[in-house]
């Protein structure tokens, strides 16, 4: 019995894996033209005057993530879509997401000559939260017009409780705060696609383990693929970075697969280094902020905001930094998928 | 039902994981206290002059940190997979061995030792290699009360289960021997062999998961992984330890012993394809240079430096473009292995799916 069960899923995992495999091979062979598109376009990044980017002798290009945001539509549209039409809402996230990162880096090219490095922050967070919104109501919306996907969450030792309407702002909260961490974390080669491979690895196995969503494995599982595809580009020292495009995109779907498996309780643990990185980021501004109001001379907690350019300050190097938090997102993954698998 | 199976299949799963968690954490505050002994024993290896001029500054780097991984290991398997599990002591006794033999290839090789050279001779090692394979493949093959029972059954995918009889000793020595020496060819970049094989125990776990028999299997490679990860910590370029001789001989026949245990070891080759393509890279450079040395009499390369990382580093790769491009092959060449690893139980769904069906609907009649 337990055969028939173990072959049952083993189907599904096989073709899943190879839809991985897929993804990758399209991402390595369109790399190079993409490279080539991005550079006769001039889509360099400027970087910021505040930062220790000046370091390096080259400029990046960047929006990079077009090279992972295609491939993936592309292949989930072919093999992941029909009686599957609840793919529709991440890809759809992810393609709006990646519209608004567009728009953010045109802002912070070389060749555009604006006094910001992109959107101002409360037009971005406020066009940010206009699609959280939009898509949290979708998700929790009865059949006609949207997924159903009626509050139902999984919680630690306590199985699958129904939150009801409380789902729609959290989850706009999940997916804005997400697709901000994950932003933030695009800071240093190859941190946010390692991070991202692994998150959407360990999202993956859950929703293997759980075995209601086996379109969600397979999104997670292209996603993989296609990320390790980009970190063939992204190695340091790399030539081309993600950008808002990729951050925000990758960041969105991220969190539309924690909230549609309705495991988004582990994505703190699963996604910990940009928990960590936001976090970072925020407690720097708000105690500059209250430092500042307090006593009037402002005071630094870390060197520099987010956690990688403290580290990096400290005398870590770009590959040290960036290694180390990918294996601390590994160990994070193993705790929560454990986690996950507790029946 | 089909939810108490799924609680009974990944219970199991649950536990290696929590155990990699466990590995990561003792192999990261393991490491802390190791460093700075190695360093005040002065275990720095010393560089070949003839490697890459960019290779120099690696000079006293501390090595033998394969300590790091082994231990931990040893210590969680034996406390936590080790009762009803005999089988478990093979690997732990490979692992051991092979770490002693390579940490006598390292000592010798250290900047402080008297003579001017990198270890043991190619002959010598390989002696010792051979005979320790030999050994254990036996172990492997002989029946219950002498060794594991191992009837030299193989998986071919497409085709299923197929038992190659006593041919299984001498193969089976073969790829100890070899993937010992692979992975010790590819430990020459920071980072590269413990990615690879953290990838390579991974996919070995997730194999030993699917599989389902070999749950004890499962958990010792996720312990690995766990290891092999915060191993990984110290090893970021630029690398404060190297795993040395010591680790990668080690870990290479373990994971050659968990490939032959879990009856799987003929996806090998493709999940270590890094270290398959180190090792031809390495032996076809050398045939060729002596090849043509006997022909034309002026030596020829293939390659501008064996093994292959170096070549790509004189190409002008960076070292850490070479290990993430190299950890991305790998890790693809992985999921198409675990795939392939899928396509056994095929034959046997049909014929398994008809008889319990009968058997519920028999029960549901009553």
């Amino acid at each position: 019995m337990l055969d028939i069960l173990r072959t049952l899923l083993v189907h599904d995992v096989a073709r899943v894996l190879l839809l991985a495999v897929v993804a990758a091979l399209f991402v390595l062979l369109t790399g190079r033209g993409w490279l080539r598109v991005l550079r006769y376009m001039n889509l360099l990044k400027r970087d910021r005057d505040d930062t220790i980017e000046q370091v390096r002798s080259y400029r990046q290009l960047t929006m990079g993530g077009i090279m992972i945001v295609v491939p993936v539509v592309i292949i989930t549209v072919i093999f992941n879509l029909v009686d599957r039409w609840s793919m529709l809402l991440p890809l759809g996230v992810m393609v709006s997401y990646a519209a608004l990162g567009l728009v953010d880096d045109y802002y912070s090219l070389t060749s555009v000559t604006s006094q910001n490095y992109g959107l101002t922050e409360r037009v971005k967070g406020a066009l940010q939260m206009l699609i959280a919104v939009v898509a949290s109501a979708i998700l929790y919306l009865p059949q006609p017009l949207g997924l159903a996907h009626a509050g139902v969450t999984w919680v630690p030792l306590l199985g699958f409780i129904d939150i009801g309407m409380y789902f729609v702002p959290i989850g706009a909260f999940i997916i804005w705060v997400t697709v901000n961490s994950v932003n933030i974390t695009d800071g240093i080669d190859g941190l946010s696609g390692w991070t991202l491979l692994v998150a959407f690895a360990a999202y993956g196995v859950i929703t293997f383990v759980n075995g209601q969503f086996t379109n969600l494995m397979a999104l997670s599982f292209t996603l993989v693929g296609a990320c390790a595809g980009y970190l063939w580009f992204n190695s340091y020292p790399a030539p081309v970075i993600m950008g808002d495009l990729g951050s925000m995109a990758l960041g969105g779907v991220l969190a539309m697969i924690a909230l549609q498996s309705q495991q988004w309780i582990l994505l703190p643990i699963i996604g910990a280094v940009f928990v960590v990185e936001g976090l970072s980021s925020f407690v720097q501004v708000a105690y500059f902020k209250w430092s500042r109001w307090r006593t009037g001379t402002p005071v630094r907690l870390f060197a520099m905001a987010p956690l990688h350019h403290h580290l990096r300050l400290r005398g870590w190097s770009n590959p040290q930094i960036t290694q180390r938090f990918v294996v601390v997102a590994m160990a994070c993954a193993f705790v929560a998928v454990a986690f996950a698998l507790q029946p | 039902m089909q939810d108490t199976l799924r609680a009974l299949l990944v219970q199991d799963m649950s536990r290696a994981l929590l155990l990699a968690a466990g590995a990561f954490v003792v192999t990261l505050i393991f490491g802390y206290f190791l460093l700075p002994m190695l360093r005040q024993h002065k275990i720095a290896k010393r560089i070949r002059v003839d490697g890459p001029e960019s290779h120099l500054v690696k000079m006293g780097t501390l090595t033998m940190g394969g300590v790091m991984i082994i231990v931990p290991v040893i210590l969680l398997t034996i406390a936590f997979n080790l009762v009803d599990r005999w089988s478990m002591l093979l690997p732990l006794a490979t692992m051991v061995l092979y770490g002693i033999l390579g940490a006598v290839d390292d000592y010798l090789s250290l900047e402080k030792s008297a003579k001017e050279q990198y270890g043991f001779t190619e002959g010598v090692k390989l002696t010792f290699q051979i005979l320790l394979a030999l050994l254990i493949s036996l172990v492997l093959y002989l029946p219950q009360p002498y060794g594991l029972a191992h009837s030299g059954l193989v998986r071919i995918p497409f085709v299923g289960s197929y038992d190659i009889g006593f041919w299984f000793f001498p193969v089976a020595a073969f790829i100890i021997v070899a993937t010992s020496n692979a992975v010790n060819i590819t430990d020459g970049l920071d980072g590269l062999a413990g990615w690879n094989l953290a990838i390579a125990f991974g996919a070995y776990g997730v194999i030993a998961f699917l599989n389902g028999e070999f749950t004890n299997l499962m958990t010792l490679s996720f312990t690995l992984v766990g290891a092999c990860v915060a191993f990984l910590w110290y090893n970021a370029h630029p690398a404060q330890v190297f795993m040395g001789d010591l680790g990668s001989m080690a870990l290479g026949a373990v994971l050659a012993v968990i490939a032959l245990q879990s009856q799987q070891w003929l996806l090998l080759p493709i999940i270590g394809i890094v270290f398959v393509g180190e090792t031809l890279s390495s032996a076809s450079q050398k045939a060729y240079f002596k090849l043509t040395r006997r022909l034309t009499g002026t030596p020829k390369r293939l390659f501008r430096m064996a093994p292959l990382h170096h070549h790509f580093e004189l190409t002008g790769w960076s070292e850490t473009q070479i290990t993430q491009r190299f950890v991305m092959i790998t890790m693809i060449a992985s999921l198409l292995g675990i795939s392939l690893a899928l396509t056994f139980d095929q034959p046997q769904l049909v014929q398994q799916e008809v008889v319990p069906t009968q058997a519920v609907s028999q029960s549901v009649q009553e």
